[in-house]
């Protein structure tokens, strides 16, 4: 009876010993820190690439890996400026609509095969093809021809051609200055059909016939794709056939790590080499001594701003709107929450680029913009939903124009949701205002003034307030087709100074971006634009 | 118990079918669109229209339940919109990684839980039991997120002895942090459960037996008390088993591990279908078996309790 009894009790303590044996195993693995490797270059990604298809791309992060393992006919350097990637060299005809490319003959995919002519006509067709479930096809619907080949009126698009093996020629319909920017986008990267397969029914692209890549992308950018965990990591190293394949650093490897606390700590703890510091972080850094040399700092080509649905009363108003920017004090929110490190805006077109101007923004004064109100009709105040999607960063602010509109007699109700369904409601208008922000994809300020501004983008195609102005749209197409840059820089000032005067949104700001960089690492250099990252001369010193 | 696990089992196939229901019409509910998750801050209502037909969106809601519950039928979960990737290969990639946490958690939760509340009934109204029941208090208390910042603060960044986040090519080191922090607050639960058990049995006839053999106390406490003390730690222990195996996304999140929670979490962001259904049924099933393996447990930890029969007063 006894050894009955003990059976359990045996089992029971072996489960336990057993249990508290992993826990222990589990605890010594501790002492086995890994060494790091001298020649990766680590870095951090906040979400997960699910796709590197360049047509496919919509997302900052996918885009910025993009730009490194694809080539387009040209590319951002990290200035912001144009580079020569797949052609050598190019040249436009007087009136601008005939851009002549020269390929490098040197370029290969990283599977050996050389990149020619009829790849660039290819791909592009790829994007721009009927059914097509590329998202952007407005990066290149400028060619002539481009809309009867989507509409599936014609075989070929009218505007582009393959003379030979290593020349191609586009044909635009008219004049458009940020046209070679826009070349470098992920949308008019190169990709070799042969790696391309038909992806499954169901999936976007399935049934449109449209080729993808079945597993990791194939492209003939510096770097090339070696290991792609999804969610976990993605290992680049350097495309042997490219012919600035990097000498020193051997691998990149992106982490995902979606917590901006968790990033820091990695970095602070050496094992990431380079990272962009979250907001909150910004004064921390730049006050600790061991970061002074370390930290690089630009200011970001991205506004920030409180967008009013200008099509619905009474925020059709434009006295209403201008009330709403006098109620506010972004100065004193600049200084309060981001310590200083951002630029009071006063249009939408960011310091860096051309047509930004440095106008007198509108003045803090309450009671003023308490006489607007009752001008307009409303003397008691009136109520306001702001929505925001989940950001601490837009938390703060918010609530701090919560604090100042009320004091004018505006009762702010914040309204928070997640990304799609805010997309959706601010897409469609429901919502009296939100809290958003734009960044460049070209650094041009037709980027800013055409999307954001156009009544033709109303909605989804960046227009969220719904801003109306026949004359405005008019300036906008006319600056579109200015390809002087002295020009097209006063045209779009003006524009900005026009919609300025209209107060589509409560203008905040205009953010710096802060990188600290490790100091075993040298050669690199921010980019402008997170398509001009580049890192084929870092160095990575031991440890 | 053969026939018990059976029918069980075939209570899976209806409560599934629920699931899959309720998930699949909760997808309509819920405010947000799938295509707007595909394309960017820029786009026109021809691309956004053109996708939709492709994603087979604009079908009527009747066609398309039956086409997902065909695909059920033939255990296909369909393809993430965002990925691509078949959902299920998906799920198998990412569930070892969410399964290696949920065990490591589940280890340190129950060698510290019960150890714990051994202690405390052993050394019952002592310092000792006083403190180990007021680090229970705390290890309730202590959110997830604020224990995770702390311990990568303490032990990545200040003393630099543990990496702050990742799997680390499955390293053990890299499971040391997010895996204590899982386990906190079912260590805890674990401890006040077995600690209160264990002084319910001790004045049990049969432990007064014991004693009145003069076996020694804690002969006592280890070898008749505990084992009937085990059963609501089971319990315990079962279901945090079953919530951890469906993924533990502030614990992911804070040490960007790529598990099932996280997977989830990104699918519902980003409305992806297929993903959020697939994952929604994985985690069913998974609740479903642990639930099931912990009643099967109940039966040989105690023998008195018959599974599937009805006790007559």
């Amino acid at each position: 009876m006894s050894r009955r009894r003990a059976g359990p009790v045996a089992r029971a303590g072996t489960l336990f010993a057993f249990l508290a044996g992993c826990a222990g195993v589990v605890c010594l693995g501790a002492c086995s820190r890994p060494a790091s490797d001298d020649d990766t270059l680590n870095l951090a990604l906040a979400a997960s690439p699910n796709k590197l298809d360049p047509a496919l791309v919509v997302d900052v992060d996918e885009g910025r890996i993009c730009a490194l393992v694809f080539q387009g006919l040209v590319r951002f350097d990290q200035s912001g400026g144009l580079a020569a990637d797949l052609a050598k060299t190019w040249s436009t005809d007087e009136g601008s609509t005939r851009y002549v490319f020269h390929l490098d003959t040197r370029m290969k995919y990283s599977n050996g095969r050389r990149v020619n002519a009829s790849d660039v006509v290819w791909s592009y067709q790829r994007v721009l093809a009927p059914s097509s479930p590329a998202p952007r096809p407005w990066v290149l619907s400028r060619i002539r021809g481009a809309g009867d080949f989507s509409r599936g009126e014609a075989r070929d698009i009218e505007g582009l051609s393959a003379p030979d093996d290593s020349t191609v020629v586009i044909e635009l319909g008219e004049p458009f200055g940020p046209f070679l920017s826009m070349l470098a986008l992920p949308a008019a990267m190169v990709v070799p059909r042969e790696e391309l397969e038909l992806p499954r029914e169901g999936v976007p692209g399935g049934r449109a016939g449209f080729l993808t890549f079945p597993g990791s992308p194939i492209g003939s950018g510096a770097w090339q794709v070696a290991e792609w965990e999804r969610g976990d990591y993605l290992l680049l190293a350097p495309n042997p056939h490219h012919p600035r394949a990097s000498k020193t650093i051997g691998k990149v490897r992106y982490r995902v790590v979606p917590e901006a606390f968790t990033r820091v700590a990695e970095f602070e703890s050496g094992s990431l080499d380079i990272l962009e510091i979250p907001p909150p972080e910004q004064v921390r850094f730049l006050a600790d001594g061991r970061y002074a040399e370390r930290i690089q700092r630009r200011p970001a080509l991205r506004v920030f701003y409180i967008g009013i649905n200008n099509s619905r009363p009474p925020f059709d108003d434009v006295r209403v709107r201008r009330a709403l920017n006098m109620a506010v004090n972004v100065d004193r929110l600049i200084e309060v929450l981001a310590d200083g490190h951002a630029i009071r805006a006063a249009g939408a077109v960011p310091p860096g680029l051309r047509g930004h101007e440095g106008r007198t923004p509108y003045r803090y004064d309450p009671a003023g913009a308490r006489r607007l109100l009752a001008q307009a009709g409303h003397p008691d105040g009136l109520p306001m939903e702001i929505w925001q999607r989940d950001s601490p960063e837009g938390n703060r602010v918010l609530e701090a124009v919560q604090g100042y509109l009320h004091e004018v007699g505006v009762e702010v109700r914040l309204v928070r949701r997640e990304w799609s369904a805010f997309k959706e409601a601010v897409s469609a208008g429901r919502v009296d205002a939100f809290y958003l922000d734009w960044y460049a994809d070209y650094p041009d300020p037709e980027n800013f003034v055409y999307p954001l501004f156009h009544s033709r983008n109303a909605g989804g195609g960046g227009n969220r307030v719904f801003f109306r102005d026949e004359s405005i749209d008019r300036l906008i197409d006319a600056a579109a087709r200015l390809v002087d840059a002295g020009e097209s820089a006063r045209a779009y000032a003006r524009i900005d100074s026009l919609v300025y005067d209209q107060a589509p949104w409560i203008y905040l700001y205009f953010p710096e971006v802060f990188y600290a960089v490790s100091e075993r690492i040298s050669g690199y250099e921010m980019p402008a634009l997170y398509l001009g990252e580049d890192f084929t001369g870092v160095d990575k010193a031991p440890e | 118990m053969f026939g018990y696990t059976i029918r069980r089992l075939l209570w899976f196939v209806p409560i599934l079918l629920g699931v899959a229901t309720v998930t699949f019409l909760l997808m309509f509910v819920l405010p947000g669109d799938p295509v707007l998750s595909m394309v960017g801050e820029r786009y026109d209502p021809e691309t956004t229209e053109r996708l939709r037909e492709e994603m087979h969106l604009n079908d009527p809601l009747a066609v398309r339940y039956v086409k997902y519950l065909g695909g059920l039928a033939r255990f296909d979960l369909g393809r993430s919109y965002t990925t691509g990737e078949p959902v299920w290969d998906s799920i198998r990639k990412r569930f070892p990684y969410t399964l290696r946490l949920a065990v490591a958690a589940m280890a340190i939760a129950i060698a510290i839980g019960v150890g714990a509340g051994v202690l405390a009934a052993w050394k019952w109204r002592t310092p000792l039991d006083y403190l180990a029941m007021g680090a229970t208090v705390v290890g309730i208390s202590m959110p997830v997120f604020w224990l995770g910042v702390l311990l990568i603060y303490v032990f990545a960044v200040k003393l630099g002895v543990l990496p702050a986040s990742g799997y680390g090519g499955g390293r053990p080191i890299y499971l040391v942090l997010p895996a204590f922090t899982l386990a906190q607050a079912s260590a805890a639960y674990v401890a006040r459960i077995t600690r209160s058990s264990l002084l319910e049995e001790s004045g049990e006839m049969y432990v007064r037996a014991a004693r009145a053999k003069g076996v020694p106390e804690r002969w006592v406490l280890l070898r008749h008390t505990l084992r009937n003390a085990l059963l609501p730690v089971v319990t315990v222990v079962g279901a945090d088993f079953g919530s951890y195996l469906s993924g533990a996304v502030l614990t992911e999140s804070i040490f960007a591990w790529p598990g099932l929670g996280r997977f989830t979490l990104d699918a519902i962001l980003k409305r992806d279908l297929p993903a959020i259904q697939g994952a929604v049924l994985f985690m069913a099933v998974l609740f479903m078996t642990v639930n099931l393996a912990v009643d099967l447990l109940y039966a040989r930890i105690d023998p008195r309790i018959q599974l599937g029969r009805r006790v007559e007063s």
